[in-house]
């Protein structure tokens, strides 16, 4: 009767907490976005941003010829660099070619190196190298007029080359690769629901929350509210203490991992965590016994943890 | 004796009581900054996830047909292809049969069957067809790859037809073929370098970056960023030292709550300034980079954290608060300020947060102290 009493007690104490509300909070709130967020779409095609610093009838061109190219690659031209690496960094382009000022006509007469495209990566980029081919095939055919007069460098042929050569690329005569693909490629749109760590976030609250009980009975112990008990009810009014501060947060996390995951495993998977950080805060009990220690080397705990929790969602 | 004086020694006496928590700060430092560090690497290299790339096999058929040096030449050009090299293994077989056997077996994707005498019919313009057979032709792999030998098709057709246009330009000028080989000789080359060298004509640049600084370069300036938040876990104490009492005492010589967060600023400042330099020299040792210039620009740095700890020491009652309160406003400001995860992958109303909170300039100065960037 004496331990349900205190049992009582030290929950409607701790209920009484601002920050013990905010941490049940924390987690409904958690919970409702979770499960009021729509789904997002997203299609999978591989988007190639491009950006040129010179607006000209080349970059045009350019642009013209990979719209009616039956690529498997998306190009989309954007208004600034700034915007295309923004694109890039966010995942949203596989790469992106930022075209410098008089590039094609550089191109053309293979001073380039001096004057070179810029193809922004990320480390999650794969297919820029495939890409370039399609992208260099691209800048050849917008420029092998300017390429074929440089290299003859006969001024009073300019038309006839520039015939000859619109006549020949038009032809069956030159060398040419059937489309051996079976029509467009269809990407499939991704539909993903934001993934918010809902079971990482409750681990660590229920960890915090039997910390902070720990930290309740330090302060009562310090201002000798429990000097009268003997030892081995001190231990169970500081056990007492933690599970009391564990078990609400425990049964709201149980019932938000079953809104959002369903009540299934993970209750079970709460369960542990709970009767883990009550086990964890015991062990932490024997070794700090001041409550100004613990007020120290909490926000370190819970940041390790933070820590932890993202770095396991990234990975 | 003068307000100013009374202010003066304030400041004076909290620098004295500062001298008490070096040594928490130091282990602290090495704590907190060696936790923070490693989550900072950490990051950087998983942030941006490799994706992953199906390498396709290509069989390749070559007939005896005495051109075998100029057939291998186009078919070494072939796998010198920077695109060819990172998406396909080229696998020359001995028969067309063993290529369709390899096709049944999925052990490759394409197999292209060379004509005899193959190189010499594009020179000559038969061009004799290729044959190019396909196992999938409705997987993304067939369809990149695809593409590509559409692209080097291209390459070879403007070429051809900037060769035959030339030839034809030089017969109607009435060239000998002694004055027409050289013209189209420099045509083909010309063509060629435009096709072949095209990685001399782009740069490739690591678009993760953040500014000037490396990915890595970024999470270890944030790192500490986070390590110089975190350090108010410590000097907490020392800025919330003065007690009820002990204030009423300051009032009556004149000492407000402002002139007590000015003194709690300039020794959070020094104890920050304490914090950094072990992660400034761990830092310099790590990279081999040496800036001592960094002591000093890291300085505004120093002045922003100090004052955020000096404040949140001054509006909250007890240490555990202000901790907390520490914990929760460090994690906003690195992550408003790009030190979690990269400000471009942040919601837009978060990235246009970012520029009117310290976060951003936080960590770039600090980048730049540390790196000489």
């Amino acid at each position: 009767m004496k331990t349900a009493n205190r049992f009582i007690a030290l929950t409607k104490r701790i209920l009484c907490k601002k920050m013990y509300i905010a941490l049940l909070a924390l987690i409904i709130v958690i919970t409702g976005v979770y499960k009021l967020l729509p789904a997002k779409s997203q299609s999978a095609d591989i988007k190639v941003a491009l950006y040129s610093e010179e607006s000209s009838d080349y970059y045009d061109e350019l642009i013209t010829y990979l719209e009616d190219l039956n690529s498997i690659y998306t190009f989309y031209t954007v208004d600034t660099e700034e915007v295309l690496l923004k694109d890039i960094k966010s995942g949203y382009a596989e790469c992106g070619y930022v075209i410098p000022e008089g590039f094609f006509i550089d191109y053309a007469l293979g001073t380039a190196w001096d004057n070179p495209i810029t193809l922004y990566v990320t480390p999650a980029s794969t297919f820029h190298t495939v890409i370039n081919e399609t992208i260099f095939s691209a800048l050849l055919s917008v420029c092998a007029e300017d390429v074929l007069l440089h290299a003859v460098n006969k001024p009073a042929w300019n038309q006839e080359l520039k015939d000859g050569l619109e006549h020949y690329r038009n032809s069956q005569d030159v060398f040419t690769i059937a489309d051996t693909t079976s029509g467009e490629f269809t990407f499939e749109n991704m539909v993903y629901h934001i993934d918010l760590p809902i079971t990482e976030i409750v681990s660590v609250l229920l960890l915090f929350a039997g910390l902070l009980g720990l930290l309740l009975f330090l302060h009562d112990q310090e201002k000798k509210i429990y000097v009268s008990l003997p030892k081995k009810e001190l231990s169970q009014v500081k056990a007492l203490s933690i599970l009391t501060s564990i078990l609400p947060v425990a049964l709201v996390g149980i019932i938000s991992l079953g809104i959002s995951f369903g009540f299934g495993l993970h209750l079970v998977f709460a369960s542990l965590v709970a009767l883990l950080s009550f086990v964890i805060t015991m062990v932490l009990s024997l070794i700090i016994r001041k409550s100004t220690l613990l007020e120290k080397v909490l926000p370190l705990i819970m940041l390790t943890a933070l820590i932890a929790v993202f770095i396991k969602t990234l990975i | 004796m003068s307000k100013s004086k009374f202010i003066g020694r304030l400041i004076l006496t909290d620098l004295k009581r500062l001298k008490n928590y070096i040594a928490s700060i130091l282990i602290a430092t090495l704590i907190i900054a060696s936790i923070c560090g490693v989550a900072g690497s950490i990051i950087a290299k998983n942030i941006y996830k490799s994706g992953t790339k199906e390498i396709i096999g290509i069989g390749y058929y070559i007939p005896a047909d005495g051109k075998e040096d100029m057939n291998n030449m186009g078919i070494s050009m072939l796998q010198d292809m920077e695109s060819m090299k990172d998406t396909a293994t080229l696998i020359q077989v001995s028969s067309p049969e063993e290529g369709y056997k390899l096709l049944e077996q999925e052990e490759i994707l394409y197999l292209i069957i060379v004509p005899e005498k193959f190189i010499s019919s594009i020179m000559n313009g038969t061009n004799t067809p290729l044959e190019i057979i396909v196992w999938d032709n409705s997987s993304i792999s067939s369809y990149i790859a695809n593409e590509m030998f559409i692209s080097y098709a291209k390459y070879l057709g403007l070429a051809q037809s900037a060769v035959y246009s030339t030839i034809d330009a030089a017969y109607n000028h009435g060239l000998t073929k002694e004055e027409r080989n050289p013209i189209r000789t420099n045509v083909n080359l010309t063509f060629l370098d435009r096709s072949l060298n095209k990685d001399s004509f782009f740069e490739i640049v690591d678009g993760s970056r953040e500014g000037q600084a490396s990915l890595l370069q970024h999470y270890l300036a944030s790192a500490v960023m986070l390590s110089l938040i975190f350090m108010s876990f410590v000097l907490m104490p020392h800025l919330q030292g003065y007690n009820s009492s002990m204030q009423i005492k300051l009032n009556t010589l004149g000492l407000n709550r402002f002139h007590i967060l000015l003194s709690g600023w300039i020794s959070s400042m020094a104890g920050l300034y304490l914090s950094f330099i072990p992660c400034f020299i761990g830092i310099s040792i790590i990279t081999k980079s040496f800036n001592p210039m960094g002591l000093i620009t890291v300085i505004p740095t120093i002045v922003i954290i100090g004052f955020i700890i000096s404040a949140v020491a001054n509006i909250t009652k007890s240490i555990f608060a202000a901790n907390m309160t520490m914990l929760i406003i460090g994690i906003f400001i690195a992550y408003v300020g790009g030190g979690i995860m990269p400000s471009a992958m942040l919601p837009s109303i978060v990235q246009q947060l970012s520029n009117i909170t310290p976060g951003k300039f936080i960590i770039q100065n600090i980048a730049t102290s540390l790196f000489g960037l």
